[in-house]
């Protein structure tokens, strides 16, 4: 994926400005910034849900600017939600199930008929939200109301329901926030797991321990500038950013 | 004024019963969905077989009063029509409150085939459930930008064109003297006048839609729509193409609303605009909202209730509509999910209690415009 | 012919303004389409009605008991039946708006028949020529009362410490809180101000068509909707402006289309508005934040 001075203003507020970004395949990249930064608008671009206001977005060498959230996924892009978004009345199964939408086919008269195909698209369909439940560790919880699970168990539902869409890049937002020690280990082996599997992963996050332990590269926005992009060590001698993060007088 | 205080304290006295009358259904129907689900499979099929036996033998059971069959008829008729429009509102969570445009171009839509041209009524019924198909998606349109209140109002909008457009295209429609003489249908040269016959083509009409409600809430279509009415923004980022989903909810219901305003039609041989007003959309509303929105077997009861409860009071029947309004009220306040809510079902008693407390749990639809 | 129907259309508009800042005052604070608002406009005929045939009183007073009963009405269903499901999603509150005006429709039914009843005439109608149209005394007295009616309720909203602080809960009923209003208050008087609105362009719209119907707050309270939400729901100001527009649409519509179809012209444009500027002429609009 790559981004071309990315830019995105309301009104006369720009969230993004001019933001150049490239993911290789296989990497984690880190997204960071304080708040307000436009880490999250910038997710929001990707993901189709705002419409760049200039530049470019590509994903797979296509532009996607015109691309509805829900043709974005389906390319492979896959995310999770800042506040965390779990269909309400669904288990945690069926939430995960959602994310298999856009790679099964049946359309209304085969629903209805339930010919061989479907049920066997369906069968697979169960097994392979199985084996992701299975993979973030909540298969026992399967049948419960997603909404009732633990906080951190329902971050894990997310990012399970985000992987059954079969990314080709995942988009993680803050998956740790909110989430006491351990559980802010649990979700960094998490993601490492998910790493060691291959996966392509552009991660917002707040907790600098998590965001250093895992990513390969590390990009900052502040004020919806990017101000240093670069490898874990180099950020965090970065001058810029550190005056972003603790303001001008901070270096000293 | 003295009229003024009678109604008043009537009235009165009927938010009373409502409220007590619903609290204590609540709590009977959680009984029995926790029960049911806690029975094995096999049981449960037992009770089902049970249930579908009396209704396709119903015809003999009720044989002696043609009232009660004509009333069992009209049940039906609004079981088809309330589950139709739970395909909007409890699957894809989208307020449609124009439902009887549906039921009245069908009816028309058969009444000018079957009488003006001498069209069969089978193609006829078929034609119209083509017809609200159309319309369906005409009115899928605009959920593409409306959400929840005022898609209602577009809805609202919508009923009433049709039925402003049925008062005064006289030269077509007969404006509101309506169009009698409409044909019994006829298989094979038989001509099917007697009640047990219409029994059973809107008893098949029933089951083809629980049929296809079922189907469709357990395929990867009933997820998606589920995915959409729960958090739209999160299912389409999760690759649900909501529009389509809509769009095709508002189809396949108007579809079905149309065929069954064509059977309509026919059993009762003459239409007028008068029974396509918005009070009927309100009417089908409430059984859906009574029965539990989203569940098939919530929809099924809330429409046979509300068909026989009035006529079993006949003698206060001017008031039904009032307490319709009021039911509505009552029903948001004290128990929003219906009387079948869907948790019991699963088995989980998460709220099962909730006739008592004071939490309200909602209806949980677009939930997505409560968060900031 | 075309100064006539624009002369109607204005009077017809002041009215439809009336209502439409019903509409708009209580989406402003609660953000509830107040579907029970045109029934309101239609118990306030009623009341109107009663009081001056039945217990014969004069018009001023009857109108005065009308603006009362409707406030009454207003307030009860805010109470009974909105205020046990604010906190609920907002699609519960509809409902229960709905219910609501159903009730109130049949209610009204039951009191004093589903018949037109007619409203007695008195005043004696001259015509006017102002600003090269042409106006009857009826379609002044109904531009003037809608003007005193704006003029006390723009005062009440700018100047007074109750309009404050429905500014105040309109923008964040959350911070209002904090800053010690009593939303509750809040809400109450502003159904209380709306009913009475609703009221007196139901009153008035007796007095113009001579009739009085218990479904007449149905299509009504619609068109006042349109009008708020052409104006911008939520903007008081726009609401007059989309009253006006309405109701000048609406008459002229009626002439040169066909008066048959005078409903239908109101939800046409509704369904217009809706699709192409749901934000309306002078609103704003909000998008969902991720």
């Amino acid at each position: 994926m790559e981004a071309k001075e990315a830019t995105k203003a309301f009104g006369g507020l720009v969230a993004v400005n001019k933001v150049n970004m490239h993911i290789n395949e296989g990497e984690v990249v880190g997204l960071i910034g304080p708040n307000g930064a436009g880490k999250t608008t910038f997710f929001n671009l990707i993901t189709g849900i705002y419409e760049t206001t200039s530049g470019e977005i590509n994903f797979l060498g296509q532009p996607i600017k015109k691309s509805k959230p829900y043709e974005i996924a389906k390319l492979g892009i896959g995310r999770t939600f800042q506040n965390i978004r779990l269909f309400k009345s669904m288990t945690a199964l069926e939430n995960v199930m959602v994310g298999q939408y856009c790679r099964t086919q049946a359309n209304l008269l085969g629903a209805i008929l339930r010919t061989k195909t479907v049920q066997e698209e369906q069968k697979q369909m169960k097994e392979k939200t199985i084996e992701l439940l299975k993979f973030v560790g909540l298969e026992d919880k399967k049948d419960e109301i997603a909404t009732s699970l633990p906080y951190g168990d329902q971050r894990k539902v997310e990012v399970a329901r985000a992987l059954a869409t079969e990314p080709r890049l995942l988009l993680l937002d803050e998956p740790a926030a909110g989430m006491n020690s351990k559980e802010k280990v649990e979700m960094q082996q998490l993601i490492k797991k998910i790493q060691g599997k291959g996966y392509t992963v552009l991660l917002i996050e707040h907790d600098m321990k998590l965001v250093m332990g895992i990513c390969d590269r590390i990009l900052v926005l502040d004020y919806g500038n990017k101000i240093a992009e670069g490898l874990p060590e180099e950020i965090q001698k970065d001058e810029k950013v550190i005056a972003a993060y603790l303001g001008k007088g901070g270096v000293a | 004024m003295a009229n003024f205080i009678k109604v008043s304290a009537n009235l009165g006295f009927a938010v009373f019963v409502l409220f007590i009358a619903i609290k204590i259904l609540s709590r009977v129907f959680d009984a029995i969905t926790i029960k049911y689900s806690a029975i094995d499979k096999k049981k449960q099929r037992v009770i089902l077989a049970v249930f579908g036996a009396m209704i396709i033998f119903w015809p003999f059971l009720a044989k002696g009063s043609p009232y009660i069959f004509r009333t069992s008829i009209m049940a039906l008729i609004y079981v088809v029509l309330a589950l139709s429009l739970n395909m909007v509102i409890g699957f894809a969570g989208q307020l449609s409150m124009g439902h009887s445009a549906f039921f009245g171009i069908g009816a028309y839509v058969v009444a000018l085939l079957t009488v003006n041209f001498g069209i069969s009524f089978w193609i006829a019924m078929i034609m119209a459930g083509i017809v609200t198909a159309i319309f369906g998606f005409i009115l899928g349109i605009p959920t593409l930008r409306l959400k929840g209140d005022y898609l209602a109002i577009t809805t609202i909008g919508f009923a009433e064109i049709v039925r402003l457009i049925l008062v005064n295209w006289t030269k077509v429609t007969k404006g509101p003297a309506g169009i009698p003489g409409i044909p019994s249908p006829q298989i094979f040269g038989w001509v099917l006048r007697s009640n047990v016959a219409y029994y059973y083509i809107v008893l098949a009409l029933v089951i083809l839609t629980i049929f296809i409600s079922y189907r469709l809430l357990h395929s990867r279509l009933g997820l998606g729509l589920i995915a959409v009415k729960d958090d739209e923004i999160a299912a389409e980022a999760m690759g649900v193409n909501s529009t389509n989903l809509k769009i095709l909810a508002f189809v396949l219901a108007g579809a079905i609303a149309g065929m069954t305003g064509g059977f309509f039609a026919s059993f009762i041989h003459y239409v007028n605009p008068d029974n396509f007003t918005y009070m009927e959309s309100v009417l089908i509303l409430c059984m859906v909202v009574l029965g539990g929105v989203g569940s098939i077997s919530g929809v099924i009861i809330g429409a046979v209730v509300l068909t026989i409860l009035p006529e079993a009071l006949r003698d206060i029947s001017t008031y039904r509509y009032a307490v319709y309004g009021l039911l509505l009220i009552v029903m948001m306040i004290i128990r929003p999910q219906g009387m079948i809510s869907k948790e019991n079902l699963k088995g989980v008693t998460t709220n099962a209690d909730n006739g008592g407390k004071r939490g309200y749990k909602g209806l949980r639809w677009f939930s997505s415009s409560k968060q900031g | 012919m075309f100064l006539d129907q624009l002369s109607n259309g204005l009077a017809l508009g002041s009215i439809y303004a009336l209502t439409a800042i019903g509409f708009t005052m209580v989406y402003g604070i609660i953000r509830l389409i107040n579907f029970v608002h045109g029934d309101i406009y239609m118990m306030g005929a009623f009341f109107a009605l009663t009081a001056l045939t039945v217990l014969g009183l004069p018009i001023v007073v009857s109108f005065i008991i009308g603006m009362i009963g409707s406030v009454v009405v207003g307030l009860m269903i805010a109470k009974f039946a909105y205020k046990p499901v604010f906190e609920a999603p907002r699609i519960n509150l509809f409902l229960c708006a709905i219910g609501a005006a159903i009730f109130l429709e049949n209610y009204a039914m039951l009191v004093w028949g589903p018949q037109t009843q007619s409203f007695p005439d008195i005043i004696q109608n001259q015509s006017y020529n102002f600003l090269g149209l042409k106006f009857t005394t009826l379609q002044l007295i109904i531009l003037g009362t809608a003007v005193v009616l704006m003029v006390i309720l723009t005062y009440i909203v700018k100047y007074t410490k109750m309009g404050r602080a429905m500014r105040c809960t309109s923008q964040d009923v959350d911070a209002a809180k904090l800053m010690g209003i009593n939303t509750n208050h809040v809400i109450y008087f502003t159904f209380a101000i709306g009913s009475s609105l609703g009221a007196a362009a139901g009153i008035l719209v007796g007095m113009y068509y001579k009739a009085v119907y218990p479904m007449m707050g149905f299509t009504s309270g619609l068109k006042a909707f349109v009008a708020a939400v052409i104006g911008g729901i939520g903007s008081i100001p726009g609401a007059m402006i989309g009253g006006i527009i309405m109701g000048i649409a609406e008459t002229l519509g009626a002439a040169y289309i066909s008066s048959g179809y005078r409903d239908a012209i109101a939800f046409i444009i509704l369904i217009f508005i809706l699709l192409v500027r749901p934000s309306g002429i002078l609103g704003n609009s909000a998008k969902e934040k991720v």
